[in-house]
C-alpha cells in the first residue's frame, strides 16, 4: 500500500517534470513544477521527515514558485518570447540527460549502502522525542548553531540584493514642467 | 519502508530532467526553475540517507539547502528582472553579448 502511493506519486513527479520542460507556455511550466514540489513533498511524508515536507511545501510551493510566478506576470511577454525554433540542441539535451542519468543510475543507485554506519536517530528515538520537528531542533540548535547563523546571514544578503538589483536609477528630466506628481 | 533505491532512483530522473531542461529551454526563467527541480532532486536525496542511516543531519543539511535555493532563486529573479529592463527579453538566444 505504501509501495502503491509511492509509485503515484513519483509517476506524477515524473510525468509533470517532463511535461515541464515540453511545454512553451512559462507559467505553464510553472505550475508543473509546481506539481512536482507537492508531490516531493509528499514523497518526504512517506520517509519519515514532516518537518521538511511542511518546508517544502511552505517554501517552495509557497514562496519561490510564487516569486517566479510574480515574475512572470511582472513581464508582459505575450509579444517578447517567441520560441521560433522550438527545442534546439533537444538531441544533445536528450543525450547529455541520458548520460547523467545512467552515470548517477551506477554510481548512486546500484550501490550497495547496507553496510554503512547508522547513528542514534532512529525513527523510535524522533517520536520518542516528540516528533520530527522537535528532533531537527534540538539538533539544529545546539550542533549546527553555526551554520544556522550563517544561513540567516546567506538571507540578509539575499534581501539586500534582491532590492538593489532592480532599482531602477532616476531619469534625468529634461523640462521641470513635464515631471508628473 | 520504502526501499532506498527507488527514491534514489526517482531522485536521478528528476536530476536528468532538470539538466536538459537547463540545456533545452529558450527563456530564462524556465531554466531558473529547472535549476530548482535539480536542487530538489539532491534534497530527496539528502532525506533518504537520513532515513536509511538513522542519522538528522540529513534533514537539517536539507534545510540548509532550501535556504540557499531561496535565496539564489530570489537573486536570479531580480537580475532577471534587470536584464529584461536593459534587453527587453528573456531568450537565452537573443542574450548574447558576452558571445564571441
Amino acid at each position: 500500500m505504501e509501495l502503491a502511493v509511492f509509485y503515484l506519486l513519483s509517476f506524477v513527479c515524473i510525468a509533470s517534470g517532463l511535461l515541464m520542460i515540453w511545454l512553451k507556455n512559462a507559467v505553464h511550466c510553472a505550475f508543473c513544477l509546481m506539481l512536482v514540489f507537492f508531490c516531493v513533498a509528499g514523497i518526504y511524508l512517506q520517509l519519515g521527515a514532516e518537518l521538511i515536507a511542511g518546508l517544502q511545501i511552505f517554501l517552495y510551493a509557497g514562496a519561490i514558485m510564487v516569486m517566479i510566478l510574480f515574475v512572470l506576470m511582472l513581464m508582459n511577454l505575450t509579444h517578447v518570447v517567441h520560441e521560433r525554433v522550438f527545442h534546439t540542441q533537444l538531441r544533445i539535451g536528450a543525450i547529455v540527460g541520458l548520460m547523467t542519468f545512467f552515470l548517477f543510475l551506477f554510481l548512486v543507485v546500484f550501490q550497495d549502502y547496507s553496510g554503512a554506519a547508522k547513528s542514534q536517530w532512529t525513527a523510535a528515538k524522533i517520536a520518542q522525542t516528540g516528533g520530527s520537528t522537535k528532533a531537527i531542533g534540538t539538533v539544529l540548535y545546539t550542533k549546527y548553531l553555526f551554520p544556522f547563523e550563517i544561513a540567516s546571514i546567506v538571507l540578509l544578503v539575499a534581501m539586500v540584493g534582491a532590492i538593489v538589483l532592480p532599482i531602477r536609477r532616476e531619469r534625468r528630466i529634461e523640462h521641470p514642467e513635464e515631471r508628473i506628481l | 519502508m520504502i526501499p532506498t533505491h527507488y527514491v534514489l532512483a526517482l531522485s536521478a530522473i528528476l536530476f536528468s530532467i532538470g539538466i536538459v531542461g537547463v540545456l533545452i529551454k529558450r527563456n530564462l526563467i524556465v531554466v531558473l526553475m529547472c535549476i530548482e527541480l535539480m536542487l530538489n532532486s539532491v534534497n530527496m536525496n539528502l532525506i533518504v540517507f537520513a532515513r536509511d542511516l538513522s542519522s538528522l543531519s540529513g534533514q537539517v543539511f536539507s534545510i540548509f539547502t532550501m535556504t540557499v535555493a531561496a535565496a539564489e532563486g530570489a537573486i536570479g529573479l531580480a537580475i532577471i528582472i534587470a536584464l529584461f529592463r536593459n534587453k527587453k527579453t528573456l531568450s537565452i538566444d537573443e542574450i548574447n553579448l558576452m558571445k564571441w
